[in-house]
């Protein structure tokens, strides 16, 4: 036992349950330390963490949690006032007019890119791109960065290259967490400037059990390159359902009332910049579009598993 | 899976295991029939091609067995520790809430209008008439009287006040099966008979207004806008709507007024203008959707048209049902 621990204590290890053992790298911080071995396979569907495993806590004295906690009790009250004040309206929005682009976030200023978060393969050491999300010459969301694809060379991982920006956890009152409602609708609009790159789509909807965190529903959203703008319409038949980046032989419908994230992420494997200017995402009832699903899908002998 | 001989299956062993519950001597039996009755239950409700309905079910399992477990706590507690037969004790109260529970009654509904979002049409109404027949029935079998009023109120209150500010229609009749569900506590604490005469207008009410949203496809409000329904189809939404809500003269409105007959009888003023009041909400809900239905017709798309899946005439039926059991109710005196 005394000899394990001593192996411990020399190397560092990773939470992530497909991580190997290996010596100690320079961006480990970020990374929980936890002096138990873990496998290359994993044998579990089951997921000990939302987030997979990263941490991603700020630290924070207990000094600074309650100070941080007094000025949030504040801003929770509004919002549960103005949470008492709906209900007590009654008016919940009950058609999507047809022709109507019902805006989610319209990118004309600063504050709404607060509620983006941009994630990339450097964050926790697994590669060198690098991206941010500001504001553009033109006055619009300018997703952009350096696409990398080099891998680290410490034999974590086999591949590199991702960027993404996705939008913050809904929240309500008291920090609860909440979902989009988006059943009134059944086309997602963006109006974009892109680079010529093609761009993934991604909603995701979490739901309440382990085995639903990581589906994400995926859409390639392939960009003119031009100074002109694009709208590109896509009804929600065109995503496909993909676990944690592979795409699932049994696809299921989208669950639009339990929506938690939307985000773009650039993965194109092409190496080099990247500049996305989004002027605003919406949603629209198109009542014209009955299509349920865009791709064919095959029915299969019964010994083949999960289909 | 969608074999309708496992459907079949599971159907017969949910029947069965009711009537075990009821029939039984033994609180045991009770506490048998109610875990056979979840066992077969799930079976019908998960269906493996859609995530949420997966979801769904595995969250049924979860309440309903807790439920369940705390149902066999209490009665092994009475078992050991009770020797009388008085029925105004703790022990009741624990043992009515894991019968609340298992119903979706409030204080412990969060978890129906969840899971009733999350079914099929034909499994809502498994689950909203059904499923409430054994654990209502083991209610009457050892309530306390006092909690059960308390209970009552709070179950009208939450029904009207919840269904106010939804846009789902599985939801809505989820908050409309919980003010139901007060009704229905009050009229067995009265009689098993009253409590029988309300359950069976109540199931035939939900089932010509689930099978008319089944047929029409139906599961958010604005569907009921956006469709070009023809009139008589709206006449049937507004007649069920309005019988469901127990106004005069259509069908909903007769055991209602029974039960406030026996409210006023008992002496019961406080609980029968709570009764009166909570109805009147519900109405004015109801009211909103079918004139608005009526009246917001925007959209004349005509290529567009409602499929049904079924000919109209059970609709029809049930229509004329509705308006006219009132007046043939009274021939029952003759």
């Amino acid at each position: 036992m005394s000899l394990l621990k001593t192996n411990v204590i020399t190397s560092v290890k990773y939470l992530r349950s497909f991580s190997v053992l290996c010596r100690k790298s320079n961006q480990d911080h970020h990374l929980k330390k936890c002096p138990i071995l873990f496998n290359t396979q994993r044998w579990l569907f089951w997921e000990r963490h939302r987030k997979g495993g990263y941490d991603t806590t700020i630290k924070t004295s207990n000094w600074e949690h309650l100070k941080n906690g007094l000025v949030e009790l504040k801003h929770e009250l509004k919002l549960f006032a103005k949470e008492l004040k709906e209900l007590y309206d009654m008016d919940p929005l009950l058609i999507a007019r047809p022709g109507e682009i019902d805006l989610l976030w319209c990118f004309n200023s600063p504050t709404v890119l607060e509620k983006f978060v941009t994630t990339c393969d450097s964050d926790h050491g697994e590669g060198y791109s690098s991206c941010n999300l500001e504001m553009s010459p033109a006055g619009r969301a300018l997703f952009h960065g350096y696409l990398d694809t080099r891998v680290p060379k410490d034999g974590r991982i086999k591949k590199a290259g991702y960027c993404a920006m996705r939008s913050k956890m809904q929240r309500k009152s008291f920090k609860r967490a909440s979902t989009f409602d988006w059943h009134l609708y059944n086309t997602l609009v963006l109006k974009v400037r892109g680079d010529g790159r093609a761009y993934l789509l991604n909603i995701s909807t979490e739901g309440y059990y382990d085995i639903t965190w990581n589906d994400i529903y995926h859409y390639i959203l392939y960009t003119r390159g031009g100074p002109y703008w694009q709208v590109a319409k896509i009804p929600f038949s065109k995503f496909v359902l993909g676990s944690k980046g592979r795409l699932q032989d049994k696809q299921t419908r989208m669950r639009f009332d339990k929506v938690t994230h939307f985000g773009i992420s650039c993965g194109d494997k092409i190496v080099g910049k990247f500049n996305l200017e989004i002027e605003y995402v919406g949603l629209e009832f198109d009542p014209t579009h009955d299509e349920e699903f865009a791709y064919e899908m095959y029915k299969t002998d019964k010994y083949i598993v999960a289909v | 899976m969608n074999n309708n001989s496992n459907k079949m299956f599971f159907l017969f062993i949910l029947f069965f295991s009711t009537l075990i519950s009821i029939s039984s001597n033994s609180w045991f039996g009770c506490w048998i029939g109610l875990e056979i009755n979840l066992l077969s239950f799930i079976p019908l409700i998960s269906n493996s091609k859609n995530l949420l309905s997966v979801e769904t079910s595995l969250k049924y399992f979860l309440t309903q067995s807790l439920a369940s477990i705390n149902f066999l706590f209490m009665i092994l507690i009475k078992f050991s520790l009770l020797k009388n037969f008085n029925m105004n004790n703790i022990i009741s109260i624990m043992m009515n809430s894991s019968l609340l529970m298992k119903m979706g009654s409030a204080p412990f509904h969060f978890w129906f209008p969840n899971i009733v979002e999350g079914l099929s049409w034909m499994n809502n109404f498994m689950l909203m008439t059904w499923q409430k027949i054994s654990p209502m029935i083991l209610l009457s079998y050892y309530f306390n009287k006092n909690f059960l009023i308390f209970m009552i109120i709070m179950n009208l209150i939450i029904g009207s006040l919840g269904g106010l500010n939804q846009t789902s229609l599985r939801k809505l009749l989820a908050f409309s099966s919980i003010n139901n569900l007060g009704w229905m506590i009050f009229s067995i604490m009265i009689s098993e008979n009253l409590w029988l005469f309300y359950f069976l207008i109540y199931s035939m009410m939900i089932f010509m207004m689930i099978s008319l949203f089944f047929l029409m496809n139906m599961y958010f409000m604005n569907q009921l806008f956006i469709n070009n329904m023809n009139f008589f189809i709206k006449l049937n939404l507004l007649i069920n709507f309005l019988s469901l809500g127990g106004l005069p003269p259509f069908m909903g409105f007769m055991p209602k007024w029974i039960i406030i007959n026996f409210l006023l009888i008992n002496k019961f003023y406080f609980l029968t203008f709570i009764f009166m009041m909570t109805s009147l909400i519900i109405i004015y809900y109801y009211i909103r959707i079918i004139y608005s239905s009526f009246m917001f017709n925007y959209f004349k798309m005509k290529w567009v048209n409602l499929l049904m899946k079924n000919n109209m005439s059970l609709i029809n039926l049930s229509s004329f049902i509705s308006i006219s059991s009132m007046i043939l109710s009274t021939f029952i005196f003759m």
